[in-house]
């Protein structure tokens, strides 16, 4: 099928403002008497507030306000940005400030004042007297029989999510080969180039309070913030200016409740916003995650069973963790056909910063984990590993265990091709550990080159597990183009623009002639989920597709009556009405619309929907790497990253290539070089900082090469499904999988160091198996 | 961020009044990126802050053919960048292409390098090799300092309060020198040295003998350092790779790294004999 807006490269409708630099974000924004608000953070990971004084503190001049936990109102919530659904278990046990710190950065007070430097001093005012109890760093301290408790629940286990599917005891016993590996991936951030935590509160003179804020879901942070203060959902407002990427760090409450409930107490607005340095202590991050895998394998590659243990490091609060174990069971269970499959997540509380959303959802720590087995597999076995993942992914027309859905279309098989050939697999494969001789820059012989693959799925939306309402109105003014009201929560994915695409394209408008609600404001827009889950496309694109309909249809109507034929004869494009049969009998959008408005029954022609979309079709993708390691250094080099994406219909081709390519970026960082860390004795953050955190620079990208095989499915806006996440999910894995091939060295904890590789240089060489 | 005096004096005869009256309780300012970073965090107590960027005294390069005087007031991206210091003295300039990133280097200043005194600092290790003098005035007047004698640990110099550096001259060194500069990290921008070195070899003349080695380590003790026990071992000995390895370890011998989030000590260690290995094959034109 042929469309003429979508599948066009057309401009973002946020790039000339945000390229000139004259987009306005959350930060940026002031009002008059505006307040600055700064939080009191715990310099221990686990301790008791025994004794805190503000009195120095509120007498200082130009302060208006000073909260501890004395102020808040005692009414547990939960931060994660969940609408209450079947798969959201939403654990409340946080107050906006505690008397209890459970990490380095904990909020325990809380000041508003005249300018910055007067709340920075005021800070500096209240005492705190703490009675330190001991830091409980990783899951296994945590669970510890003697270990004290983070929360008041048994060995700090916050959920045991158990899932079984056939007899795994069976499985393995029928099995030619079983392979049993334990894998561990890293606390890892976000790191959006806006700081994480940027809220304006500002309270009016009617009990309802507003609050700008850079966040993912308006709706959902405005039930929640409602909640932990004790208001009701209206009483709050949520505006979300542009915001300057949030990968998951925004997908719930961020420091919106503390900047509301200091703008109540003053009774001004207040602007709170996070440093680079709290966003790293203070805001949610990916899970670490320690997974033992266990599986059993015929000869011919057929999988007899499956099983994975993961201990999920949630950190301080509960928020996301024991509804993300859901996906994280979902994604092990759903990548692989097994008849026989036993899973057991542990969510544990640690004295870590809180875990929450992080692009990907868990998937990049599970198919790690899987695809690194999985090519161990292969090569026990003498497969390809290419073969043995065409032979076991689940297809089109089958059972998705993820949703238990069936799969509307699949085009992992045709990525796979085009992956490999792009990469030159046949070629390099044959190369096993060969010398990268002429093409290395030194020439040294101490540089080995390889090549790895994996592959991923993923959603495309959040159902069955979570509801995935979305709300559009669409209305058409008397210049004939039209608003698209929508909460409009792109954080810089540029679903905005593919949202605008889809209603121009489906009321035959030009791209130019429609115009998103770039704001959202939950005052204006009908109820959204916000961006989570790469929804956007799908579900946002759903709702926003049928209110086009709709005003299409009225406006079809108000057309033939304007030109005597049956609505059914009209058809629109580039807004023209033409008479399908007769293209000479054309009127423009423009003049009917001002019929419409002015003529003799005056309404404008509006189209609104919320809805649901039908369903959550998967996503597939392969990721081919190229690596060199420096046998002399451990360093690795990625050379080049080949990503073949099924994403269904590409409704902007630019922006799927620019979300791919950015999230591999991500993906050779979490391979190669992030990984947050503490001090393990005290729970210290060693590197809440760019210096120490090492995201990659632009010198450290490879080329990146990507595919896009559009699958399209039914159910999708003219066929669309998602990539907003996927691009990252394989990453890591095709990087391990290209080391393995080069030096044969098999890493199961992510990152990939420097250290770890000399040190499993050297091992491979004590045994000897050259 | 408190409240602070500043000054901003416009020669250097009143820079050195008021570094004089201030007793030295202010803090020199040059490119400010590491100044601002630590102020940032530390506060300013009572101390001032001193801006020597108006000053002309300090700025320039000056070259006779056989000296070259480099202000304190240079910035990175100028000595990456300038002719002369990459034909005379590469291994500067190498380093310098090696800082930080390109915002880092068009404000970050020679001066600055060395008045950090980080044992990470990227630019020391190159002067070093180069025997770069400095040229110091403070209340008690004007003296010249060996750069050796500089670096007295991280953080410390051989500063008297409220002295401050002028200009760092260096010498060309003698025909048929070559030099080179290694840095180690895990980005290829925007990383501070796990270890980095700079080398400089003097052929004895019309022989694949060396007359004289020096070699500079940083980031694996707690200042940069000359690895003397590596140089004397290459002195008169034939150039290549067993000499070079056997030096490397001789260099990696005088290392005592210590480990934190960045690396391990071991890792740091055994990197500085992989590094000090390949930059003096890189500088003799040999291979690995
Ligand atoms: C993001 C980032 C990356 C960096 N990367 C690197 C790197 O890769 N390698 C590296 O070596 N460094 C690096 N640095 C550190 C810093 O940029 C360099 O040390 C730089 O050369 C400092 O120069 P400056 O002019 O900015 O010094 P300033 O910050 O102005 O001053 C630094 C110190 O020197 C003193 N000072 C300045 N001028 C004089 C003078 N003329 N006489 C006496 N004392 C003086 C100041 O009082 C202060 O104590 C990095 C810094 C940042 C922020």
């Amino acid at each position: 099928m042929a469309y003429t807006i979508v599948g066009q490269r057309v401009p973002r409708v946020d790039a000339r403002e945000k390229v000139s630099g004259r987009a306005v974000y959350t930060g940026d924004m002031t009002l008059p008497h505006m307040l600055v608000g700064k939080v009191l953070r715990s310099p221990y990971a686990h301790a008791r507030v025994v004794r805190i004084d503000t009195a120095k503190a509120r007498s200082l001049p130009g302060v208006k306000a000073v909260i501890t936990f004395e102020d808040v109102p005692k009414i547990f919530w939960n931060s994660a940005g969940f609408p209450p659904s079947p798969g959201a278990i939403l654990m409340e046990d946080q107050y906006i400030l505690t008397d209890k710190a459970r990490y380095v950065g904990d909020g325990i007070a809380a000041v508003a004042a005249v300018d910055e430097k007067t709340a920075e001093q005021a800070l500096g005012m209240i005492e705190v007297e703490y009675e330190v109890l001991p830091a409980l760093m990783n899951v296994e301290a945590a669970m510890a029989d003697e270990a004290p408790l983070i929360h008041d629940v048994p060995n700090n286990i916050m959920a045991h999510m158990p899932i079984v599917i056939g007899d795994v005891d069976q499985g393995f016993a029928e099995a030619d080969m079983v392979f049993e590996d334990k894998y561990y991936v890293p606390k890892v951030y976000q790191v959006s180039m806006e700081p994480c935590g940027v809220a304006m509160a500002a309270p009016d003179m009617d009990g309802r309070i507003t609050i700008w804020t850079s966040t993912q879901m308006p709706h959902l942070v405005r039930g929640i913030t409602a909640h932990a203060l004790g208001l009701s959902t209206s009483q709050v407002r949520i505006i979300k200016p542009p915001v300057g990427g949030a990968f998951g760090s925004r997908l719930g409450v961020v420091n919106e409740p503390i900047a509301a409930l200091l703008a109540i107490k003053s009774g001004k607005p207040v602007m709170l916003k996070y440093s680079r340095e709290e966003s790293f202590l203070a805001t949610e991050s990916r899970h670490p995650l320690t997974m033992i895998l266990k599986t059993g394998v015929k000869k011919d590659g057929t999988f007899t069973a499956r099983q994975m243990t993961a201990y999920l490091d949630g950190g301080a609060y509960a928020t996301h963790t024991p509804s993300f174990a859901g996906p994280v069971a979902g994604w092990f269970l759903a990548m692989y056909k097994s008849p026989n499959i036993k899973i057991d997540n542990y969510s544990v509380y640690t004295n870590s910063t809180q875990c929450g959303a992080f692009r990907g959802y868990g998937n990049p720590q599970v198919v790690f984990a899987v695809e690194s087995q999985v090519d161990d597999i292969a090569a026990a076995l003498g497969l390809d590993p290419l073969t043995i993942r065409l032979k076991n992914h689940p297809c089109a027309g089958e059972v998705w265990m993820w949703s238990n859905w069936v799969i509307e279309s699949c085009g992992l098989d045709e990525g796979i091709k085009r992956g490999a050939e792009a990469i030159g697999w046949g070629e390099k494969r044959k190369k096993r550990f060969a010398e990268a001789g002429e093409n290395a820059v030194t020439g040294t012989g101490t540089k080995k080159r390889g090549v790895g693959m994996a592959y991923m799925m993923h959603v495309s939306g959040a159902r069955p597990m979570l509801h995935e309402t979305s709300a559009a109105v669409v209305k058409i003014n008397e210049d004939g183009k039209a608003n698209l009201i929508y909460s409009n929560s792109d954080c810089g994915q540029g679903s905005g623009t593919a949202l605008t695409q889809v209603a121009a394209e489906e009321l035959g408008l030009n791209y130019e002639d429609v115009f998103i609600t770039k704001t959202a404001d939950t005052d204006v827009a009908g109820f959204d989920i916000g961006s989570h889950a790469s929804r956007q496309a799908y579900s946002g694109g759903n709702a926003v597709k049928k209110a086009a309909a709709a005003a299409k249809e009225k406006l079809l109507a108000m057309a033939a009556e304007i030109l005597e034929v049956p609505a059914s004869d009209l058809e629109v494009a580039q807004g023209m009405v033409r008479v399908r049969t007769a293209p000479e009998q054309v009127i423009s959008v423009a003049e009917v619309s001002h019929k419409a408005h002015f003529g003799t029954h005056g309404h404008q022609i509006i189209g609104a929907v919320s809805e649901e979309p039908p369903g959550n079709p998967p996503v597939y993708a392969a990721q081919f790497a190229e690596v060199e390691v420096d046998t002399e250094t451990g360093v690795i080099e990625v050379l080049k990253v080949v990503a073949a994406h099924d994403v269904g219909t590409a409704i902007n081709p630019a922006v799927v290539e620019g979300q791919i390519e950015g999230a591999i970026q991500q993906g050779i960082g979490y391979a190669l070089t992030e990984e947050y860390r503490y001090q393990p004795e005290t729970g210290q953050p060693l590197n809440p900082n760019f210096t120490d955190y090492k995201i990659l620079t632009a010198l450290d990208m490879p080329e990146v090469e990507t595919i896009l095989v559009e699958a399209s499915a039914e159910t999708g806006p003219f066929g669309a499904k998602s990539v907003g996440e996927s691009g990252l999910v394989a990453t890591a894995a095709a990087i391990a999988n290209a080391v393995y091939d080069a030096v044969g060295i098999r890493i199961k904890e992510l990152p990939l160091s420097p250290e770890k590789v000399l040190a499993a240089l050297r091992e491979k060489e004590n045994s000897g198996n050259e | 961020m408190q409240s602070f005096n500043y000054y901003e004096p416009a020669t250097v005869w009143e820079a050195i009044g008021l570094l004089e009256s201030l007793k030295g309780n202010v803090f020199s300012l040059a490119g400010g990126t590491d100044l601002m970073r630590t102020l940032k965090k530390t506060g300013f107590t009572d101390y001032g802050v001193l801006n020597l960027k108006r000053i002309p005294e300090l700025g320039g390069i000056e070259f006779d053919g056989q000296v070259m005087s480099v202000g304190a007031l240079t910035t990175v991206s100028t000595l990456a960048a300038h002719p002369e210091v990459n034909r005379h003295f590469p291994a500067l300039a190498q380093a310098a292409r090696a800082l930080g990133t390109p915002q880092i280097r068009n404000l970050a200043t020679i001066g600055g390098n060395l008045g950090t005194a980080s044992p990470a600092s990227d630019l020391a290790p190159a002067l070093l090799v180069y025997q770069a003098r400095l040229n110091l005035l403070g209340p008690d007047g004007a003296r010249v300092m060996a750069i050796n004698e500089f670096f007295k640990g991280p953080g410390q110099t051989g500063l008297a309060p409220g002295e401050i550096i002028t200009r760092i001259d260096l010498t060309v060194p003698a025909a048929g020198t070559v030099g080179a500069f290694l840095k180690h990290g895990v980005r290829k921008s925007h990383e501070i040295a796990l270890v980095n070195t700079a080398v400089l070899l003097v052929p004895l003349r019309a022989s694949a003998a060396i007359a004289e080695a020096r070699i500079a380590l940083g980031a694996v003790g707690p200042t940069v350092f000359r690895a003397t026990q590596a140089e004397e071992q290459l002195a008169g000995a034939e150039g290549g790779p067993v000499s070079f390895e056997r030096a490397a370890r001789a260099a990696q011998e005088m290392t005592s790294p210590i480990s934190d989030v960045r690396a391990g000590n071991d890792y740091r260690k055994h990197m500085a004999g992989v590094l000090v290995k390949r930059a003096l094959l890189q500088a003799w034109g040999g291979t690995i």
